[in-house]
């Protein structure tokens, strides 16, 4: 039996965390304990607080007493959620930690499945982390640090398989105290999760993806890292996260082409009509845009902060931008046409 | 089956404000396609409904199913234009403060009260801009072109 402590590092979140804790409760394996690290701006004095605001976490608490987990609700010291992490690996008492985003919810047998993956020599084990109604995924996703331009491999549904990687994300299980959290990163703490589970990797021990473990994540529009919207944290976050690569030895390559789409839906749609021109003159370009499902199976997509790890400041990717500094007066269609060189 | 569109994208930065590119007499146009025809309402979630069949926050592929299946449609500067212009179907483009030259398509039919009313800078932020609602053909216009689409 292998003894897990849960726990959810969570801001401004109180109306998905219960059901992420809910989750927690549910699982087939339960873990032995929970803890809460709350860096929410107006945090409750105490559970009875807390039930009085929002009553569905009275009946979570309920279960967690039922099935016999201890809990701890901890406020955070609001830096940022990598701070937490680290805190949780100072004061769990199981070797084994078990961390969920708080805009999560796992499916119940996810930590029956990662369990199975504590053996000697793997140092952490993720599943799938699935947004709604998921794609499936694409031939080059491998979660390996060289290719970090390329989707992650945790967020497209798939058949069953356990995979080596060099990096997780979000929501995993890992053996508490191989490594340490990088708290230089900012309270976006940005990359917190890549440069974790990549030093535990380069200390020697496996990572893995079990596939068949499946949490949902619905990316709550507000709180947690999207509190923290001050671009300077992303970029000071990136340059920390490019030393670490650089100081590492790990060489990405620059994709020839990166669209970079920080624009309205109707925008997407005229790319979206541009992508047979653009695949025939950028046959590597990779898309960054704001309406995935627009452009969904069209261009391989990368994130918005992928870019800009990528590119820099984004300001020149901007059609409306480009419209205004070349004194445009044509078409629409024809200034993406122009931009993208088509 | 007629699509209407009739309110451009919400931007928090509107602060509840109408957008300026948003249909000014929404209602009375909507009672009169309504009297014409089937009509379903596509927008955003927080849109005001003014159909009584209103669908909003479609998918990218459910939206292209309704205009294939519509025989028109009618809307603001906005996602929808461009949407019938990709699946190669005609909508009604109602143009107010931003030109139809650069943001719309040939293949739709725009209309436009006057060249006066376009915005001088058409590629800022559109929302920073004053309502005008004298900017926008008015719905019997509007059902006349239908009529010759």
């Amino acid at each position: 039996m292998i003894d897990v402590t849960a726990y959810v590092s969570t801001k401004n979140r109180y109306e998905v965390l219960s059901q992420a804790l809910l989750s927690i409760a549910l699982q087939t394996h339960k873990p032995k304990s929970l803890i809460v690290f709350d860096d929410s701006d107006r945090p409750p004095g105490d559970a009875n607080d807390l039930v009085g605001r929002y009553p569905s976490f009275g009946q979570v608490f309920q279960l967690f007493q039922e099935y016999g987990i201890a809990w701890a609700w901890k406020f955070g010291r609001k830096i940022g959620q990598h701070a937490n992490h680290q805190a949780a690996q100072e004061i769990a008492e199981t070797d084994w930690l078990w961390r969920v985003d708080d805009d999560c919810i796992a499916e119940p047998n996810v930590l029956e499945i990662l369990v199975r993956s504590c053996v000697s020599g793997v140092g952490a084990v993720g599943g799938l982390v699935l947004p709604p109604a998921p794609l499936p995924v694409p031939d080059n996703a491998a979660n390996l640090i060289s290719d970090l331009n390329l989707p992650n491999i945790q967020w497209f549904k798939q058949s069953h398989k356990l995979l080596e990687v060099d990096h997780l994300h979000s929501t995993f299980l890992y053996r508490r105290g191989i490594a340490d959290y990088e708290l230089s990163l900012s309270p976006a703490a940005h990359r917190e999760e890549t440069l974790f589970t990549y030093e535990i990797k380069r200390k020697g021990f496996k990572v893995l993806v079990d596939t068949s473990a499946v949490t949902w994540h619905f990316r709550a529009p507000t709180g947690g890292i999207r509190s923290h919207q001050d671009p300077g944290f992303w970029n000071h976050d990136e340059n920390v996260f490019a030393q670490k690569l650089l100081d590492w030895g790990v060489v990405t390559p620059r994709p020839e082409k990166i669209i970079v789409l920080d624009a309205g839906r109707g925008d997407h749609v005229i790319v979206k009509k541009l992508v047979p021109k653009i695949k025939k003159r950028w046959p590597d370009c990779l898309i960054a845009s704001c309406f995935h499902d627009v452009l969904k199976g069209d261009l391989p997509q990368i994130s918005i902060e992928e870019a800009r790890r990528n590119l820099g400041n984004l300001e020149n990717h901007s059609i409306y931008g480009w419209c205004m500094k070349n004194n445009w007066t044509g078409n629409l269609v024809e200034a993406f046409e122009a931009m993208y060189d088509l | 089956m007629i699509l209407f569109a009739p309110f451009a994208a919400r931007s928090p930065s509107l602060g509840g404000r109408p957008s300026p590119k948003d249909y000014p007499k929404v209602k009375e146009l909507a009672e009169l396609l309504e009297n014409e025809d089937e009509v379903i309402q596509v927008g955003g979630g927080n849109d005001e409904q003014v159909c009584q069949n209103f669908q909003p926050n479609l998918s990218f592929d459910g939206l292209g199913k309704l205009i294939h299946a519509s025989r028109t449609g009618v809307c603001v500067d906005s996602y929808l234009s461009h949407c019938y212009w990709y699946f190669g179907r005609r909508a009604i483009v109602l143009f107010g403060i931003s030109d139809p030259l650069i943001f719309g398509h040939p293949e739709n039919l725009n209309l436009l009260v006057d060249r006066k009313f376009l915005r001088p800078r058409q590629f800022d932020l559109y929302y920073l801009d004053q309502y005008n609602p004298q900017a926008f053909v008015d719905p019997p216009t509007v059902m006349k072109a239908l009529q010759c689409l």
